[in-house]
């Protein structure tokens, strides 16, 4: 009697263990898959359409154009997993762009002029300084975080449209001409084309990629952002270095805005004075599709890669199928939000799932 | 005279019975007292009398002049009053009322302020209310309750942040309600307010009334007292904590000595304590007292003057799970993240998954969490093995010091056990533990030393070695309380 009890007991227990793979985990990587599998319809249906979707050049064009928004969206992840927001990233985007462009190219309101290396120093700077700024106000003063950053981002516009002086900067055409060396050095950034027609821009995208993949998932830095974002008062409690990390974080951020907008600058080739488009709200809609959560607490790098893969794609091939930017928006709008819904019913459902296998597991091991 | 009846009220929160087949009488006229131990239902009781929730199955039904009914209003006055600190006295009252205002302006009025007149804080009806005390705000949720006509008044713990004058005035208003036909219920820890306040209280233990304590010679703090620990005094004599053989306390090494020590922000001063290696030390005294506070100096979480320059290693856990959970986590990420890079890096720097899972393996079984894989996330865990987790997190560190407030709040008699010895077996390798606690039995059970706090001062220290059972301890520390009250109105 008391062995058969046993056997019920183990069997039970593994049932519950077994359960709870096939069900919670992987109701968590279905919810990637999922988005995957969208993107994957997605293309399917534009390259039905316009078989040169799947051209060579068009894939190189579509993941080219993912690299600012991707840099970018990799470090806002990490500043909404933390539970706050930065909407300063486009303005420091376009700002640290016109900062190197005009101290090193001159023409501008800049005071004064310095050569290639130097200014580009600056413009990072400049950069880390506004996520610095960020911090400062959230951390230090208290500010909400939508507020400072709303702050900063007027900020950073104001001061690139005083220091653009609504010129447009570009180092081919600049008058003095800069020398040799810094035009091939600064082209190589981002605008070079080796392997025949791959932009070197592109593996700014993989180096970020891999090092914020590193810095999220594979160190204890990234391992107490999600404790930090999920529950700050028992952060507090567990004596986390929350000011420490968020200051980092607001920071990366920062610098990745400061880095898209060099490579971006070399890439293209040319800035203007308000080259910051609508960059930020496609930055927000890539991590919040990608599964974080506005509240905190959770985010993934490869989510919000697949995200940056959605809204290109989504532009890309809606361009290519000739539908005008205003309907694009529309499209792009709606894209956002029923993907976000999705990843609520989903959550629903892996926490469902998750109490069910609790449940067993409280029943068995009692 | 009115009654309000229960019969037969039970509710079932998942596994665990809150309430089982509860009958109760509760008759106006004077104040009735309801004691329990933790976990034996109060709260789930006070919920389904006021209507917040309601009962799975059993009758509710208030008999006012003869006629019964169940249609009844139920007012709480609560620990924390809910009341618009942003609003004068009076638009507090208004609120929710606005309609009847337009309607009678004046008769309205005077109402109101008959009430705040007999409540005694007609004076203070145009400040508002952030700038008066929380006596005041307490008044002003009665009298909110008695311009709407309550028929029944729950009172919770409504004195634990009142001065010993404002309780005795509230303890009067109680009286008076109760005589004006309300049903008026007082549910308190404190066992000289059962006393003082009530002619009659009802021991709530396992989800039913199991007895009534009635009249001057039935009604004492002891018989309470004998009362609640029933249940977990036998708990402690089957437990395999007690009885650890020790060295005299004052051959153990002082980890930090606090000297005259003051909080920053005044719930206590002039604290003079060491804290000793090998030992558990439980900080008792009632809210207010600064026994709380001076625990979270103690656990480097609260500013003090002198700081703490110590330098031992600390480690603090907050009352509440709220605070020290991480909910977003799985049961193996929230037992590592107390940990620092020695532990959870590989020889590269970076974070190792199979260092956490190893660890995770270990504290699942050193500690007994129960769960199904510690991938899960620990909220799927019962608020016991939740604790355990925190716990396991926290030991896993070997701070020379843990710091625990109420560490079983919320737990289950096993696990309760489970955590004593815990707790007791860290301090034998020459760490210490630092307690919080609110329940006596629980002192009896972990704590090799007690110090009692009154009034943001030391009132007394009890070596348990001198102490022979729980009612022995409730008394001494009772009297520690009741000398510095007296020290402080003479």
């Amino acid at each position: 009697m008391s062995s058969e009890l046993e056997l019920v007991g183990v069997t039970a227990e593994k049932r519950a263990k077994a359960n709870w793979f096939g069900t919670q985990s992987g109701l968590n990587s279905l919810r990637l898959m999922g988005l995957a599998v969208g993107i994957a319809l997605i293309a399917l249906a534009f390259g039905i359409q316009k078989p040169q979707f799947f051209s060579a050049a068009n894939l190189l064009t579509l993941l080219r154009s993912m690299v600012p928004l991707g840099i970018i969206a990799l470090a806002q992840m990490q500043v909404i997993l933390v539970g706050e927001i930065d909407l300063s990233v486009g303005a420091v985007y376009g700002l640290t762009s016109v900062v190197l462009a005009a101290f090193w190219l001159g023409g501008g309101g800049a005071p004064f002029e310095m050569s290639l290396i130097p200014a580009m120093l600056l413009a990072l700077v400049t950069a880390g300084l506004a996520g610095l700024l960020c911090g400062f106000l959230v951390l230090r003063a208290g500010l909400p975080s939508f507020i400072a950053t709303l702050g900063a981002l007027n900020i950073a516009q104001g001061l690139q449209l005083l220091l653009g002086n609504a010129a447009t900067f570009t180092p081919e055409y600049n008058d003095p001409l800069p020398p040799d060396w810094e035009r091939s050095f600064f082209n190589a950034l981002g605008g070079l084309q080796v392997g025949g027609s791959i932009p070197t821009e592109i593996f700014w995208l993989f180096a970020a990629a891999i090092l914020f993949w590193i810095v999220r998932h594979r160190t204890i830095f990234g391992f107490r952002l999600v404790a930090i974002g999920g529950n700050a008062e028992a952060a507090k409690v567990a004596k986390l270095p929350i000011v420490k990390y968020k200051y980092i974080v607001f920071l990366l951020s920062g610098l990745a805005a400061g880095v898209a907008g060099i490579v971006d600058f070399s890439y293209v080739g040319s800035v203007g004075p308000s080259d910051a488009g609508s960059l930020l709200f496609s930055v927000i809609a890539a991590v919040v599709i990608g599964g974080a959560s506005l509240s905190g607490g959770r985010g993934t790098v490869l989510g919000t890669l697949l995200g940056v893969i959605l809204l290109s794609l989504l532009n890309n091939g809606l361009a290519l199928l000739g539908v005008g930017s205003f309907a694009q928006l529309l499209f792009i709008g709606l894209v956002t939000v029923i993907a976000v819904w999705i990843d609520i019913l989903s959550q629903k459902l892996i926490r469902k799932a998750g109490q069910r296998a609790a449940e067993t597991a409280g029943r068995v091991l009692k | 005279m009115n009654e309000l009846i229960a019969t037969g009220l039970t509710k079932r929160y998942g596994a665990t019975r809150a309430l089982s087949g509860l009958d109760i009488r509760l008759i106006s006229g004077t104040v009735i007292g309801i004691a329990g131990p933790n976990g034996a239902g109060k709260s789930t009781l006070m919920r389904v009398l006021s209507g917040e929730e309601r009962p799975d199955s059993g009758d509710l039904v208030l008999v006012r002049d003869g006629q019964a009914t169940r249609d009844f209003k139920v007012a709480v006055v609560h620990q924390e009053p809910q009341v618009w600190p942003n609003l004068s006295v009076w638009k507090n009252l208004e609120v929710g009322r606005e309609e009847e205002e337009r309607a009678s302006q004046n008769r309205g009025d005077a109402e109101t302020e008959k009430i705040l007149r007999l409540l005694s804080i007609d004076m203070f009806a145009d400040f508002e209310l952030v700038d008066l005390p929380l006596a005041v705000h307490q008044r002003v949720e009665i009298a909110r309750a008695m311009l709407h006509k309550a028929d029944v008044f729950l009172f919770d713990e409504p004195n634990s942040a009142l001065t010993d004058e404002e309780s005795k005035a509230l303890f009067e208003l109680m009286e008076r309600l109760a005589q004006a036909g309300k049903i008026v219920i007082l549910v308190t820890h404190r066992l000289n307010d059962l006393v003082s306040a009530c002619s009659d209280v009802m021991i709530l233990r396992e989800g039913r009334i199991v007895a009534e304590l009635r009249g001057d010679s039935a009604l004492t703090e002891a018989a309470i007292a004998a009362q609640l620990t029933l249940t977990e005094h036998v708990a402690t004599t089957t437990s395999a904590v007690g009885g650890t053989p020790k060295t005299p306390m004052k051959d153990q090494k002082v980890l930090l000595a606090l000297k005259s020590c003051a909080d920053a922000a005044g719930a206590f001063q002039n604290v003079d304590l060491d804290v000793r290696a090998g030992t558990v030390l439980v900080l008792a005294g009632v809210e207010g007292s600064g026994a709380r506070e001076l625990t979270q100096v103690i656990g480097q979480f609260r500013p003090a003057n002198p700081g703490r320059t110590n330098g031992c290693a600390t480690e603090y856990i907050a009352a509440s799970r709220k605070h020290t959970v991480f909910s977003n986590m799985s049961v193996a990420e929230n037992l590592a993240i107390r940990l620092g890079r020695d532990r959870m890096t590989t020889a590269a720097g970076t974070l190792s998954l199979a260092a956490i899972n190893r660890l995770a393996d270990n504290s699942v079984r050193r500690y007994t969490i129960k769960v199904g894989h510690h991938s899960n996330p620990v909220t799927s865990l019962s608020g016991g093995n939740q604790q355990k987790v925190v716990l396991g997190a926290t030991l896993e560190t070997n701070a020379d010091i843990i710091v625990v407030e109420e560490p079983t709040r919320g737990v289950d008699i096993s696990s309760k056990r489970e955590i004593y010895a815990l707790l007791k077996s860290y301090c034998r390798a020459g760490k210490a533990v630092v307690l919080f606690c609110t329940e006596v039995p629980e002192m009896y059970d972990v704590a090799d030393e007690v110090v009692v706090l009154s009034r943001g001062s030391i009132a007394g220290r009890i070596s348990m070695s001198e102490i022979s059972n729980v009612s022995h301890l409730v008394e001494v520390i009772a009297r520690f309380e009741r000398k510095e009250a007296h020290a402080q109105i003479s």
